[in-house]
């Protein structure tokens, strides 16, 4: 395989993040942890350039590009701890609507995400479950409608307001991966309670539905629906290695910024860099966040390519992310020493990210979990 | 060795345990008037301070005169026990009774151990240690803040960084450079600074997680003249005073920390259950080893500083010492980050920092980037790696 | 060379392998006795005449100048059906590029097609005691009488030290010039009067390392390798054709750990305790590892195929490689209980603790990591404290 980027790929990757230099400069990010800022004007520039339509057909009105472009962007993102609601829009509910969905979604909700005229989310996890066999919201039909009635948790929002939510629901009296469905519902018509988190540029929410009614075409699968399953295997892997590549973007910057101040900060006469035991320290970083990237891009390879390999290659992409933000998290502060510890400093707003970030869509934990139960080590438990 | 000090000392304890519970400050009190910094001494703690002084509780080491009874080791640490238990500091101004007025005790003379070290000892005066600045941090030997003679009178230009309370204090215990063609460690003199001066300009740092409340600040010496009287000891004889402490409490400062470190593994361990109920069972497994390892530690922590206490006791040196600061420090950020963990999807949640005392430590999240304090500051845990290849293992220097 | 080439190619080996690496043969390699290590030298003859013991050398020696993609076919397949290599396997690696790059016509003539071979076994003498992971201040000496440089010293950690015909040996030929600038590189023949080899027992039980002395050995100075004095850049500077050492790193480590999945998999036997979610935990750890040894590979080699320079990748791999090694013994350990004390475990668990030691420390890969990848300052050599 070639895992290294063509040109044309290094070149979208030099203009994502010039754009980002310019549009969301650290005083972008300040502003939304301090209170004063919000990422609006980001996103309009991000509609500008056509990114919410990066991976929508072109007949939709996208740019029909592939699953590694949208990595490369979400990585970028990552590295400047990017606000606003490109992440859930074009990583979660685009997904979402084209593999539950039929074409008269996609011509109706698609066709306004790469115009830039809709965002939208995903609710599917609950209790801190991101697994579709925890689903416990129900969905009973009467008449002509369907009613939603549940709770969901951590939905990631990132506008102050969205437009449209997928919900994930299963008929009454269904278990496991049966009777699964999915709807579109507004935004303002579920009640949400935004969590105060350490990281507003991630801002989650849990919402409520409380006997939703939702019209037939805004059922994207109804319940039962053969497809679910399957689809939303689809929808989860893309959204988890969008997570996983915006915090290995976050780690990267960390360890740019850390390695930066090693060479320049001197104590005892000399930069601290020169010191064997730092030395190793960031050799081992650094191993850490090659073993990350590397990871990263062949499960996006493998989603853009629908590749077999695609599953596994996203858990251990997850699971390899999460130890990396372990330590570089870690290692990122304690090497900045006291300055690392101010609010001036920008480097918190990259720890609080990388650590914010992890537990969506699964811990590193969660997912080696998961590979332990795809190569048969579970059932063989005490 | 034995499990308990003996029945005299099980006495002194229960004597002091009964007092503190008729004299100490109520939560409500402190609730309503909590601490803004580690030199802010709200009105509550002026009292406190003042009864534990009268008392012969303040530092029970010391004499009478000075706020103690002449206690010897054990019931120290007896006494260090119960009031970390009870969670009443017994001064609102930790280094000023920690560090500046036993230095003044040892090296200064007896004006200034009666306008400076009296006053803090009765809960009056606050004061913050200047020590730390942008170019001298683990390297503090390398300090640049100036301090020249100009008559009877000391001109200070500098600056200084990281001086927790300086936002409070009323003076400052300043680390400054009397000759800088001395060797870096021969040329280093303390002096006395009234924040009120004219030239001091002190800066508040927000830190990452409490940035509304800050203690640590940046503090300027713009042509600060101060009378020479207020050098303290003699003149380039500062770096002795470095390691300032209450002597005879050296042996225990690791206490707090143990007993902090055991307080959160026991709220983990009460807040474990139902949330490892969320969690899948392969994330179970793995998480309840990595909790058991903190409970693990947390025990070995308090071994650990009481065999090291003990063999001060006993008049030999202990090595132990040298690891409790790297070991505490590290296993509380390691313990707030498998709590953090623990919670999952929680984790990115910002405490309520606003319990009754006032004392809400937020989230565990909160709580490991907090953690970080403890492994930079006062000799990070790379400092304290090299003391103890050096110091302890006797490796040779680079 | 086109894919299509490089998969004939794989079929042609595959074939070959399975009929010329019998069960017979696979057995009578298994461990580290004498008759072991002739049916070695049995296999490699038998590798050698059909044309795969170097795939990537010149014809002339014994190789067929296979391009990238078809040494990669070729390290799979070997892998695949669990096949080793030449017995001379630093010699191969190391000893005779360096011997192309650097030697006369004559010694690559006489050298490098018995080595490829296995007629001849070579041992390559750099360590001593003095000299580990600070090669440079090496001390055997060669002082130059006439047309022979006369031996003194001892050298240490020689792989078939006792076996060896041959020895490449490092020694310092100028003891006044800078240390890394008085250092020759000699081929010398192991029957030498002069040269003893005393085998070193590993704690795996084996003698697969000796001692080398020298007491006045006198060698030609015709068996200089390269410039009198130029050893450092014989050491160095040697460029190998062989790419795909990279990917044979991960191929076999990929095949142990699958090996310890299965075993893990197959559930509890009476010695072997049932997997806890530690142990599971970390075995997918290891999985992980490996994968990501296996995406370095591709990286570099994905480079090299398109042309490009190769990035950093080639630094990180050995020493992700060692690391990784040496977990996947302390897991396999967790995992097989007392199995873990039989063969081939055994071994492998013992031998692991020398990854991160021989060929470049741990701790030294780490300082070339982080001062040539990162670009961090050298350590001052009279560093202030």
């Amino acid at each position: 395989m070639d895992l290294e980027f063509s040109t044309e790929e290094a070149e979208l990757r030099d203009n994502v993040r010039s754009v980002l230099a310019a549009s969301c400069p650290p005083s972008l990010v300040r502003s939304i942890f301090e209170g004063s800022g919000d990422a609006e004007s980001l996103w309009k520039q991000m509609v500008d350039l056509y990114w919410p339509g990066l991976a929508i057909p072109e007949p939709l009105g996208g740019l029909g590009m592939g699953y590694v472009e949208v990595a490369i962007v979400v990585e970028e993102l990552g590295r400047v701890v990017a606000p606003g609601p490109f992440l859930p829009t074009v990583t979660q509910f685009a997904p979402a609507v084209r593999s539950l969905g039929e074409d008269r979604h996609h011509e109706h909700f698609l066709s306004a995400v790469a115009s830039g005229e809709l965002t939208g989310s995903l609710a599917l996890a609950e209790e801190g479950a991101w697994e579709p066999a925890a689903v416990r919201t129900v969905a009973r039909h009467t008449g002509d409608a369907w009613r939603l009635s549940g709770s969901k948790s951590s939905v990631l929002s990132g506008a102050p307001a969205f437009d449209e939510l997928v919900v994930v629901a299963r008929a009454e009296g269904t278990h496991g991966l049966d009777g699964l469905g999915a709807f579109v519902i507004p935004w303002a018509s579920v009640e949400t309670t935004s969590r105060r988190v350490i990281d507003p540029t991630l801002p989650l929410v849990d919402v409520r539905l409380d006997d939703v009614e939702v019209p037939e075409e805004r059922v994207l699968a109804a319940p039962g629906a053969e497809h679910v399953p399957a689809a939303l295997a689809v929808v989860l892997e893309e959204a988890t290695a969008a997570v996983a590549l915006s915090t290995v973007g976050t780690c990267r910057s960390i360890f740019e910024s850390t390695l930066d101040y090693a060479k320049v900060r001197e104590q005892y006469g000399r930069p601290i860099g020169s010191f064997q035991a730092l030395k190793h320290r960031f050799a081992d970083l650094y191993l850490s966040l090659e073993r990350a990237t590397s990871l990263c891009y062949f499960a996006a390879l493998t989603i853009a390519e629908d590749d077999p390999r695609r599953s596994e290659a996203v858990s251990l992409a997850k699971a390899a992310v999460g130890d990396c933000q372990r330590l570089m998290a870690q290692d990122g502060l304690q090497l900045h020493g006291g300055i690392g510890f101010t609010w001036e400093n920008d480097l918190h707003f990259l720890l609080k990210r990388a650590k914010c970030g992890d537990p969506l869509f699964g811990s590193a934990a969660w997912h080696r979990g998961r590979l332990a139960e795809q190569h048969g080590l579970l059932e063989v438990s005490a | 060795m034995k499990l308990s000090f003996g029945p005299e000392v099980d006495q002194f304890r229960r004597e002091f345990v009964s007092w503190l519970e008729e004299n100490r400050p109520t939560d409500e009190e402190i609730a309503v008037d909590p601490p803004r910094s580690s030199a802010d001494i709200p009105e509550w703690a002026r009292r406190w301070t003042r009864r534990m002084f009268d008392a012969g509780w303040l530092v029970p080491g010391w004499p009478p005169e000075r706020g103690g009874r002449n206690a010897g080791p054990v019931e120290t640490l007896v006494y260090l026990e119960e009031m970390t238990k009870a969670r009443v500091p017994r001064t609102t101004n930790p280094q000023g009774l920690g560090i500046v007025a036993p230095s003044l005790f040892d090296y200064g003379d007896e004006r200034q151990i009666r306008e400076y070290a009296m006053p803090i000892l009765l809960g009056e005066r606050s004061a913050c240690l200047g020590m730390s600045e942008p170019g001298a941090g683990s390297d503090l030997a390398s300090l640049s803040t100036r301090a020249v003679i100009d008559g009877d009178e000391l001109v200070i230009n500098g600056q200084k960084v990281w001086t927790s309370g300086a936002n409070y204090a009323d003076f400052c215990f300043l680390f400054c450079r009397t000759d800088p063609n001395a060797p870096k460690h021969k040329g280093i003199s303390v002096v006395l600074v009234d924040m009120q001066r004219e030239g001091i300009t002190v800066r508040p740092l927000a830190e990452i997680v409490h940035p509304d409340r800050p203690d640590l600040n940046e503090v300027f010496f713009d042509d600060v003249r101060v009378p020479i009287d207020n050098l303290v000891g003699e003149v380039n004889n500062g770096w002795a005073m470095a390691g300032g402490s209450l002597a005879h409490e050296r042996g225990m400062v690791w206490l707090s920390s143990v007993m902090g470190l055991e307080e959160n593994v026991s709220r983990l361990l009460g807040e474990a259950p139902d949330a490892l109920a969320r969690l899948s069972p392969h994330e179970r497994g793995v998480v309840v080893d990595r909790i058991v390892s903190s409970y693990i530690d947390s025990q070995a922590a308090r071994c650990l500083g009481y065999r090291g206490f003990a063999k001060l006791v006993r008049g030999g040196s202990a090595p132990e010492q040298a690891l409790m600061k790297a070991f505490c420090t590290e296993s509380q950020r390691e313990l707030s980050l498998v709590a953090a963990e623990l919670t999952g999807d929680r984790a990115p949640d910002l405490g309520d920092s606003t319990d009754r005392t006032g004392r809400g430590e937020g989230s565990w999240l909160e709580r490991y980037f907090g953690s970080f304090g403890g492994t930079i500051s006062a000799g990070s845990s790379e400092i304290q790696r090299n003391i103890i290849a050096e110091r302890v293992l006797g490796l040779p220097r680079a | 060379m086109t894919a299509q080439s490089a998969e004939q190619l794989r079929h042609e080996l595959r074939s070959w392998l399975a009929s010329s690496f019998t069960s017979e043969l696979r057995r009578a390699l298994r461990g580290p006795s004498d008759e072991a290590f002739d049916a070695h030298r049995q296999w490699n003859a038998i590798l050698f005449d059909a044309g795969y013991a170097a795939v990537s050398w010149p014809e002339e020696f014994g190789g067929r100048e296979a391009p990238i993609r078809e040494q990669l076919v070729c390290a799979e397949e070997m892998a695949r059906a669990g096949a080793p290599g030449p017995v001379n396997a630093i010699g191969v690696a190391n000893i005779a590029p360096s011997i192309m790059s650097f030697g006369t016509a004559e010694q690559k003539d006489r050298f490098l097609r018995p080595m490829l071979r296995g007629d001849e076994i070579w041992s390559q003498g750099m360590s001593e005691p003095e000299a580990g992971s600070d090669l440079a201040s090496l001390r055997c000496r060669a002082a130059q009488d006439g047309d022979h440089y006369v031996v003194n010293g001892q050298k240490t950690w020689n792989s078939m030290g006792d076996r060896a015909d041959w020895c490449q040996l490092y020694v310092r030929t100028d003891p006044d010039a800078p240390k890394h600038k008085g250092i020759s590189a000699l081929l010398v023949d192991m029957r030498t009067p002069g040269i003893e080899a005393r085998p070193i027992v590993t704690m795996a039980g084996d003698t697969s390392f000796s001692e080398l002395f020298f007491t006045e050995a006198r060698v030609p100075v015709s068996s200089l390798l390269g410039a009198a004095n130029d050893g450092w850049s014989v050491a160095t500077k040697t460029l190998s054709h062989e790419r795909a050492g990279v990917a044979t790193l991960y191929l076999n480590l990929r095949k142990e750990l699958d090996d310890l999945v299965a075993s893990a998999s197959d559930g509890s036997t009476g010695a072997r305790p049932v997997p806890s979610a530690l142990t599971r935990d970390q075995l997918m750890a290891r999985y992980i590892d490996v994968r990501n040894l296996e995406f370095l590979a591709k990286r570099a080699l994905g480079a090299m195929l398109s042309g490009r320079a190769p990035g950093p990748e080639g630094s990180v791999i050995k020493l992700a490689w060692s690391l990784t090694a040496q977990s996947l013994a302390r897991t396999a350990a967790d995992v097989l209980g007392v199995e873990a004390l039989d063969a081939p475990w055994s071994s492998r668990l013992l031998s692991s603790c020398s990854l991160t030691i021989a060929g470049g420390t741990t701790e030294v890969n780490k300082n070339i990591l982080g001062e040539r990848v990162l670009g961090l300052p050298r350590e001052s050599r009279h560093a202030q404290g």
